[in-house]
């Protein structure tokens, strides 16, 4: 079974509020200097593609692939440190700030893919970015291929006549029994946390082969590098927090009070 | 000149942060109390090639360069400062003295197992009548057959519980002083080899530590490390080669004094103002920040020195070790005063680096003795 899976390089979600910063005028985060790190589903996204292969026997392959510049080399390397098979960066002159642009890109790259006789069966992406949160990109690569889409997936297990997967909902989870190929987005629970990686592995990961394709490598073209979405403002919201005591003789007096002042402010 | 790391230096930087954030964090402040690192953790950092250093990979080791195991010792040592000091043994104080003068059969038998985490070992030089003075010791070799006995006490010896074997030094005369002294691998299974942990220690509690006895324990020639008299030369090799170690966690120990001063400078609110804003706190934290940058540069030369296979560092090790532990006992200070009676509550890490930053300019030299070290050097006169 070859196993794709989709990773982002994003700004460290750890860093303190404080210190994220908007580019208000050209509607951009703006934090030199932030720590780049893969995000966090993509993170269980891939921990889920490695088990499925240690668990699939000789013969299966995880290779993460990423939509990006050439920073998120570092997001591919640090797959390849935990054992992914194959890493591929798809760069120059892709925009990675729209689902639908994404998707296409990726969906060229399996296209590629598949046409050099390793196509993949199995392609897995976090449930959400870890910037724009968007949730999209999943299933438009499923729309993009024609392929079925199972999202907030957690665990994923070989089974006789294809993948065995569970996906949390609300008050559980669904167990589902899917055949290959589709589309699977990864949320996170006890059993995926990405694992550590080793000494000797990241050593090796940086010594690897990476591929790295451009646009016209994966035949996109101008009408499909458009974006769909226009970003319109940007900005931190003021958190404004003031207090206002209502002041009564007796609990009823005080609720009369609240009402009308609720009343005046509009909110009743 | 070029101060930037490679990619792979800081993957390598990011791995070991992420174990240590991940696997060693919950219970640095239970070992500390408990006075002891379990072994399962050890391992599981010997499973990822934690312990290997810079150990040849022939050798059960990890093969990494100078600067990238500084990097790894420094991030883990942010976390816990004895859990890097134990990771730290295999290249330094315990496993190179092996590295350097030992036989095959030793370094298969002995430092591959060590670097992979499956044995441990430990060193001793010090006793409980010298410890600067190396060449006075009085544990005694005698020669019996093709064997050796060895008799006498070693002191402060880390690492007393997980060691399955010991680095050890005796005398075959006194009178020859260093020219006369052995080295050898014991095995602490063997009869008459006992072990005295001391107890309840002020810091570096976890690392269990104290003197290790031989009462005429019977060592077969094929444990003798090096050739008879060339021990001392074993000696001088493992606590150089120990040094780096100690001022990469020294550096380590500094990045988190001063991290924390710095997230609580910004916290505490004193007369309407966090602390931060008044120019004394600053001044603390200028300090921590410059002595931090400078240790860290004598630390990392260091180990890039050693890198360019430059084979005797002795000055430069003795100036990093000394300058980044007399940093950190600074730091440490300034962290405590920082975050006033809350450094005596052992739930702020502060009260552990001001407990730990005294015996870092004791250890692995003492710092008196490394300021001769580095004059001896400068005015050309015999070194030790």
């Amino acid at each position: 079974m070859h196993i794709l899976v989709c990773i982002k390089q994003v700004i460290d979600q750890e860093i303190p509020p404080r210190a994220f910063r908007i580019n208000r005028a050209e509607r951009r985060p703006d934090v030199p200097g932030a720590a780049l790190v893969m995000s966090i589903f993509d993170a269980n996204a891939l921990e889920v593609a490695l088990k499925l292969r240690d668990a699939s026997g000789p013969g299966s392959s995880v290779t993460a692939l990423s939509v990006g510049p050439p920073s998120a080399e570092e997001v591919l390397r640090k797959a390849l440190a935990v054992t992914a098979d194959r890493a591929i960066l798809l760069t120059g002159g892709l925009l990675t700030l729209d689902p639908p642009t994404v998707a296409a890109a990726i969906a060229a790259a399996v296209r590629r893919l598949a046409a050099e006789g390793a196509p993949a069966d199995l392609i897995l992406t976090g449930r959400q970015a870890g910037d724009w949160e968007h949730g999209q990109t999943g299933g438009m690569i499923a729309e993009a291929l024609d392929w079925p889409c199972l999202t907030f997936v957690s665990r994923l297990a070989p089974a006789e006549q294809g993948v065995r997967a569970r996906r949390e909902v609300e008050d559980g989870y669904e167990t589902f029994l899917a055949r290959t190929p589709f589309v699977a987005t990864v949320t996170n629970d006890e059993t995926n946390q990405l694992r550590l990686a080793k000494v000797r592995d990241v050593m090796q990961a940086h010594r690897r082969p990476l591929t790295r394709w451009g646009a016209a490598d994966v035949d996109l073209h101008a009408p499909m590098l458009q974006q769909r979405t226009e970003v319109l403002d940007l900005f931190i919201p003021e958190q404004e927090s003031s207090c206002e005591i209502i002041e009564g003789e007796t609990p009823a007096g005080r609720g009369r009070a609240l009402g009308l002042r609720l009343r005046e402010l509009r909110i009743l | 000149m070029d101060f930037t790391f490679t990619e792979e230096q800081r993957a390598l930087q990011q791995a070991a942060r992420e174990f240590a954030l991940r696997e060693v964090a919950p219970y640095v402040r239970d070992n500390d109390e408990q006075e002891r690192v379990p072994r399962e953790l050890l391992s599981r950092a010997a499973g990822l090639g934690l312990m290997g250093g810079v150990i040849p990979q022939a050798y059960g080791g990890s093969g990494l360069d100078h600067v990238s195991y500084t990097l790894l010792i420094e991030e883990l040592a942010q976390v816990d400062q004895i859990f890097a000091a134990l990771l730290s043994l295999p290249s330094g104080l315990a496993g190179s003295g092996i590295l350097r003068y030992g036989a095959e059969e030793q370094k298969q038998r002995y430092l591959a197992p060590f670097a992979r985490g499956e044995r441990f070992g430990a060193a001793g030089v010090t006793e409980p009548g010298s410890g600067t003075d190396v060449a006075a010791m009085q544990t005694t070799v005698t020669r019996n057959g093709r064997d050796y006995i060895l008799n006498g006490a070693k002191a402060w010896i880390s690492n007393l519980d997980h060691a399955d074997w010991f680095l050890t030094f005796g005398t075959l005369d006194r009178t020859r002083g260093h020219r006369a002294i052995c080295a050898f691998i014991v095995e602490k299974a063997w009869p008459g080899v006992e072990v005295h942990p001391v107890k309840n220690k002020t810091g570096f509690r976890p690392l269990v530590t104290g003197e290790l006895r031989l009462d005429r324990v019977r060592v077969p020639r094929e444990n003798l490390v090096g050739e008879e008299g060339e021990g001392f030369r074993v000696a001088m090799c493992a606590v150089e080669n120990g040094r780096l170690g100690v001022a990469a966690r020294a550096c380590g120990v500094i990045a988190a004094c001063l991290a924390e001063s710095v997230r609580y400078a910004r916290e505490r609110v004193v007369f309407g103002r966090p602390i931060g804003e008044y120019q004394l706190i600053q001044s603390k934290i200028t300090d921590m920040v410059v002595g931090l940058e400078t240790a860290r540069l004598l630390t990392y030369r260091l180990a890039w020195l050693k890198d360019q296979r430059q084979e005797r560092l002795r000055k430069e090790s003795s100036m990093a070790k000394m300058y980044a532990t007399d940093v950190l006992m600074r730091s440490a200070i300034d962290a405590a005063q920082i975050f006033g009676a809350y450094s005596a509550s052992p739930d702020y890490p502060v009260s552990r680096f001001f407990r730990d930053a005294k015996f870092f300019q004791i250890v692995e030299g003492t710092n008196e003795l490394h300021r001769l070290l580095i004059a001896e050097e400068e005015l050309g006169l015999q070194g030790r």
